[in-house]
C-alpha cells in the first residue's frame, strides 16, 4: 500500500489552462468582493491580477506570456468597444457645447499633465504622453447618469459627445509621441510616418470600413456568430493596419468603434453580443493582466506616492477647470458643472492604455505604471462618491427629441413582401444608430404557410442588413395590437407594408387607424424595392410645402439618400421610391403605386416631434 | 468621413498642425528624462558590462582582450547611448560567481541570464530580451528527435546554469551528465567525444553549429521557453531605467535588428524550422 501511495505523484499546476482558470476566478471573484466595500470591480480585477501574478501568489509566473498576450487583445477590444459605445447622436444634438467642453476637459489636463511631467523631468515625449493620459477619460460613472434620468440632460449629454473629442485627440497625441518614440529619423520623417499613417488610418477606418460593414453584414453576416466575428475583424483589421503604417494598434481600434458606431446600435443584439464577449473575457482579461505589474512595494515606495498625489493633483485640477469655465459659458446650474466635473474625471480605459503603450515602448517606468494605477483608484472613488452625491439632488430630464431612427417598427401584413420596408428601415435607423424592430402581423395561426411567411421576412431581414429576429403577432385587431406594441417598444418610426387594396372604403385601412393614434410617425411602404438611388419626394402641388407631413418625408427622404428635396408632380411612372407626404386620408388610397418604383406614403404625423435646441436655457436651481 | 465633417475635426486638425509640428520638433529632440526611471553608473559616464566567456558565438564576438561585436555586446552599447553614458567596458568573469550575485562592481551583467528564483536573492533582473526555448546541440551523426533517444545519451551540462537543471528534470539521463565549467568547455567535450550532446539556448546552439563546420548539429528543441534578461547587483536603483530601455528597443526594434545582424538566420522566429522534442518515438 505503501508502495503505491509512493507511486502516486502530484505535479503543481501549470500551463495555459491553469493560468486562465486563474484568471476567470479572479474575474468571477474579484469584482463581487471589492463592490461589496462600494469600490468599482474594475479595481476588484486588478487587484485579482496582482494577487495571482509574480508580485503576489506567483500563480501566473514572470515570464508567462499568456495572460498578458491575451491581455493585448482585451486592451484593442476596450478601445474598439470605447469607440462603438458612444453615442453620436448626443454629440450631434449638443455638438457645439460637446466642442468647446470637450476642447477645454482635453487641453486643461493635458496642460497640467504636459508642466508636471517637465517639472519632473520626464522628457519632452514622457511629459505629453502625461498629459494625453490625463485629458483622457472613460465613462465610468455614465450608468449612474442613465439611471437616475439624467442622460438628457444638456450639460451630462455635452460631456458624453465630449468624450468623443477627448480621448480622440488623447489618441492622436499617443500615436505620435509613440510613433516618435519607435521610428528613428528625423522631424520630417517622424511627422511624414506619423501624419501619413493616420491619414491611411482615417481613410481606411471612417471611410473604407463603413462600406465593408455595409457590403458584408446582409451577405456574409446574415449569421450571427459570423457577423460578430466581422466585427471582430474589422476592428482588428484596422489595429493590424494601425501597426503597419507605424501608429498604435488601440487607435485604430478606436477609430474602427467610431465608425461602425452606426452600424452597431446600442440597444441591438450585436452590441450584446460585443458587450457579453467584453465583459465576460476580453476586458477582463485587459484588467487582470495590468494587475499583474501591480506590485504593492513599488506601489508604497515614497516616490510612486508622490508622483500619484501630483498625477491626482493634475487630472482633477485640469478636469475642475474646464467644467468650472464651461459652466457659465453654456449657463450650466452649479450642480449641473459639478456632474459633468464626476461624469469626466474617471481614468480607467484610454489612461490605462495610454499608461501601458507608454510602459511598453519604454518612456514610463514600473514607478509611473503603478502611480497611474493609484490614479485610476482615487479618480473613480472621487467620481463616484461626487457624482452620487449631486445627481441625489438633481430632477430626472425628459428625454426631449427622440431620433427619428432610433427605433424603427417594421409590420408586415401577412402575404405582402417585406424588403422595401425592410431596406428603408435599416437606412433610417442606421443614420441615428437605431435598431429596427422587424413584425409579421398575422390574423390567425396557420402552421407551415405561416413558417414559410416568416422565413421571407427573416430573409429580407438579413438581406437589408438588419440584426434582429422578427416578432411574429397573431391579432384580429391589427390596430391595437400594433399601437399596444409601439408604446411597449417606444417606437420612434413606424413602417407599416400596405397592400393597395386593404382599405375598407367606409373606414379605412387599419394602417390608417395605426396612422391616426400612434404616438410615433407612421408611413406606409407600397412596392418593392429596386435600391434608393432615384429617392425623391413626390407630393400634390396642392400640399402645403410647410406641412408637418412634408416636413416628415423629407427627413425620411433625406435618410434614404435622396439630395432633391423639393417636391415633384406625382407620376405614377416614377422609377426608384417616391416619399409622398399624404394630407388626407382620401388622396392616400387614391394613390397608384408605380409599376417600377415603390411609395412610402407620408401621412400627417399626430404628434409633433419635439426638439431639443442646441443652447436651452437652464431652470432655475431651486427646480432642481 | 461624415464623423469628421459633423465634428469639424478637419478645420481642427489644419489649426493644430503647426502646434504638431512644433511638438514633434520637441519629441524629436528630447532627452529620456526620469519617466522610465533613472540610471547612475558606478562609474561617471561609463557602462561596466560583465559577461562569461568571450567569444560567445553570437552573442560576444573577438576576444577577453578585444571584444568586436556581438548581440550582447551591441545591446550593451545601446543601453549605454540611450543612459546617456559615453563608452562601454566589458570585463570577464566566471558564470558561477555572476549567478552568485558577484559582479565585481559592473553595472551589469550580459551573459545568457535566465532569471530564477535562487538568483533573485542575489541579482536584481530587467525586463527580458530574449524569450528562447532550449535547443539539443549533438554530434551531427545523431538524430535527437525524441526523450528515449535524449535519454540514452552521454550528457554535458554547464554548471549553475538553469540549463542544467533542465537536463536533469526533463530529459533525465540514464547516466550522470558530465559537468564542466562553461559553453566552450561543454563543446568540446561533445567534440572530443567525451559527451554527446548538450543543452544550449537556441540561438547559441545553433551558431556553435554553424561554427563546427558540420561536426555538431540542433537536432531538436523543448517546448519552455527561458527569458534572457539583464542582471543588476540586488538592489540597484538602474533596474528600471534598464528594463524601460529594453521595452523601448523591443518596440523600435532595435532588438529585432540586433538579432538579424549577430543571429543566424536558423535561430529566428525561436528556430521555426527546428524540431521539437517529441515525448515518444512515434
Amino acid at each position: 500500500m505503501t508502495d503505491v501511495l509512493a507511486a502516486f505523484t502530484l505535479h503543481p499546476p501549470e500551463g495555459p489552462a491553469f493560468e486562465l482558470l486563474v484568471v476567470f476566478l479572479c474575474v468571477v471573484l474579484g469584482p463581487p468582493l471589492v463592490q461589496k466595500a462600494k469600490v468599482p470591480g474594475i479595481i476588484g480585477l486588478l487587484l485579482g491580477g496582482f494577487l495571482i501574478g509574480p508580485n503576489g501568489l506567483e500563480l501566473i509566473p514572470a515570464g508567462s506570456v499568456l495572460v498578458p498576450e491575451l491581455g493585448k487583445v482585451g486592451l484593442l477590444y476596450l478601445m474598439f468597444v470605447a469607440g462603438v459605445e458612444l453615442d453620436l447622436a448626443l454629440l450631434r444634438v449638443h455638438r457645439r457645447a460637446a466642442l468647446v467642453f470637450g476642447l477645454m476637459t482635453f487641453l486643461a489636463p493635458m496642460f497640467m499633465g504636459t508642466a508636471v511631467g517637465l517639472l519632473l523631468d520626464f522628457g519632452a515625449a514622457g511629459s505629453l504622453l502625461l498629459g494625453s493620459l490625463l485629458a483622457s477619460h472613460t465613462l465610468v460613472l455614465y450608468p449612474l447618469v442613465r439611471e437616475r434620468g439624467l442622460a438628457s440632460d444638456p450639460a451630462m449629454a455635452s460631456a458624453v459627445g465630449a468624450t468623443v473629442l477627448t480621448d480622440t485627440l488623447a489618441l492622436v497625441v499617443l500615436a505620435g509621441v509613440a510613433g516618435s518614440e519607435t521610428q528613428g529619423g528625423g522631424v520630417g520623417s517622424i511627422a511624414l510616418q506619423i501624419g501619413g499613417g493616420l491619414a491611411i488610418l482615417l481613410v481606411a477606418t471612417l471611410l473604407l470600413l463603413p462600406l465593408a460593414a455595409r457590403a458584408t453584414f446582409g451577405t456574409l453576416g446574415r449569421s450571427r456568430p459570423i457577423r460578430y466575428l466581422l466585427v471582430f475583424s474589422f476592428f482588428l483589421a484596422a489595429a493590424v493596419l494601425a501597426d503597419v503604417v507605424g501608429i498604435e494598434g488601440i487607435v485604430g481600434a478606436f477609430f474602427a468603434g467610431l465608425a461602425l458606431n452606426r452600424f452597431v446600435p446600442n440597444r441591438g443584439p450585436l452590441m450584446s453580443r460585443i458587450d457579453f464577449f467584453g465583459t465576460a473575457l476580453f476586458i477582463p482579461m485587459f484588467l487582470v493582466s495590468v494587475g499583474l505589474l501591480l506590485d504593492p512595494e513599488v506601489m508604497t515606495q515614497g516616490e510612486t506616492l508622490k508622483y500619484a498625489g501630483i498625477f491626482v493633483a493634475a487630472c482633477l485640477g485640469g478636469k475642475a477647470i474646464a467644467a468650472a469655465l464651461t459652466g457659465p459659458l453654456f449657463g450650466y446650474t452649479r450642480s449641473q458643472a459639478a456632474l459633468i466635473f464626476a461624469l469626466t474625471i474617471p481614468q480607467a480605459a484610454a489612461t490605462l492604455a495610454a499608461t501601458i503603450v507608454g510602459f511598453d515602448i519604454g518612456l514610463f517606468s514600473e514607478t509611473v505604471v503603478n502611480a497611474v494605477l493609484v490614479l485610476i483608484l482615487v479618480s473613480v472613488v472621487v467620481s463616484t462618491l461626487v457624482g452620487e452625491r449631486v445627481a441625489d439632488g438633481m430632477t430626472a430630464v425628459d428625454a426631449g427629441t427622440v431620433p427619428l431612427g432610433e427605433h424603427v417598427l417594421v409590420v408586415v401584413d401577412e402575404g405582402l413582401a417585406p424588403d422595401l420596408a425592410c431596406h428603408a428601415a435599416a437606412h433610417i435607423a442606421e443614420a441615428d444608430g437605431g435598431i429596427v424592430l422587424p413584425v409579421l402581423l398575422l390574423r390567425s395561426r396557420r402552421g407551415a404557410a405561416d413558417a414559410v411567411r416568416l422565413r421571407a421576412l427573416e430573409d429580407a431581414v438579413q438581406v437589408a442588413g438588419i440584426d434582429a429576429d422578427p416578432t411574429v403577432i397573431v391579432a384580429t385587431r391589427p390596430a391595437e395590437a400594433i399601437l399596444d406594441l409601439a408604446a411597449a417598444q417606444g417606437a420612434s418610426l413606424v413602417l407599416v407594408v400596405q397592400g393597395h387594396d386593404q382599405a375598407d372604403p367606409s373606414f379605412g385601412s387599419w394602417s390608417e387607424a395605426v396612422a391616426g393614434l400612434c404616438p410615433a410617425p407612421v408611413a406606409m411602404v407600397r412596392g418593392g424595392y429596386g435600391g434608393f438611388r432615384r429617392t425623391h419626394i413626390g407630393a400634390d402641388p396642392r400640399v402645403d410645402p410647410a406641412a408637418p407631413a412634408v416636413a416628415l418625408a423629407r427627413e425620411i427622404a433625406t435618410r434614404l439618400g435622396a439630395t432633391d428635396l423639393h417636391a415633384r408632380p406625382l407620376d405614377e411612372n416614377a422609377q426608384g421610391l417616391t416619399v409622398v407626404p399624404v394630407e388626407s386620408w382620401g388622396e392616400l388610397d387614391a394613390l397608384a403605386t408605380p409599376a417600377d418604383g415603390g411609395l412610402l406614403l407620408v401621412p400627417a404625423p399626430t404628434v409633433s416631434r419635439p426638439t431639443v435646441p442646441d443652447r436651452p436655457e437652464p431652470p432655475p436651481e431651486e427646480q432642481r | 468621413m461624415g464623423i469628421l465633417r459633423r465634428l469639424r475635426l478637419r478645420e481642427l486638425l489644419l489649426k493644430a498642425l503647426p502646434i504638431g509640428a512644433l511638438w514633434l520638433a520637441g519629441c524629436a529632440a528630447a532627452e529620456h528624462g526620469v519617466a522610465g526611471g533613472s540610471f547612475e553608473p558606478a562609474t561617471p559616464g561609463v557602462l561596466r558590462v560583465v559577461t562569461a566567456v568571450v567569444p560567445t558565438p553570437g552573442f560576444w564576438e573577438g576576444t577577453p582582450e578585444r571584444v568586436t561585436g556581438g548581440y550582447e555586446r551591441e545591446l550593451a552599447q545601446r543601453l549605454a547611448d540611450r543612459l546617456d553614458l559615453d563608452r562601454v567596458e566589458v570585463e570577464t568573469t566566471s558564470f558561477s560567481r555572476i549567478v552568485t550575485g558577484d559582479l565585481g562592481g559592473a553595472d551589469l551583467a550580459l551573459a545568457l541570464l535566465t532569471p530564477t528564483d535562487e538568483r533573485d536573492e542575489v541579482l536584481d533582473f530587467s525586463d527580458p530580451y530574449f524569450v528562447v526555448p532550449p535547443a539539443v546541440l549533438a554530434r551531427a551523426d545523431l538524430r535527437v528527435r525524441d526523450l528515449q533517444t535524449a535519454r540514452a545519451l552521454r550528457w554535458v551540462v554547464v554548471q549553475n546554469t538553469t540549463l542544467q537543471d533542465i537536463v536533469a528534470d526533463t530529459i533525465d539521463p540514464q547516466t550522470d551528465p558530465v559537468v564542466v565549467p562553461n559553453r566552450n568547455a561543454a563543446v568540446r567535450e561533445v567534440l572530443a567525444g567525451r559527451g554527446d550532446a548538450v543543452l544550449f539556448d537556441l540561438p547559441l546552439a545553433v551558431a556553435y553549429a554553424e561554427g563546427s563546420r558540420g561536426a555538431l548539429a540542433v537536432s531538436s528543441k523543448l517546448q519552455t521557453a527561458e527569458p534572457i534578461a539583464a542582471a543588476l547587483p540586488d538592489g540597484s536603483d538602474n533596474v528600471e531605467a534598464v528594463s524601460a530601455a529594453i521595452r523601448a528597443f523591443r518596440a523600435d526594434g532595435t532588438l529585432d535588428d540586433l538579432a538579424e545582424r549577430w543571429l543566424a538566420p536558423a535561430a529566428r522566429r525561436n528556430g521555426a524550422s527546428i524540431p521539437f522534442l517529441r515525448s515518444s518515438r512515434r
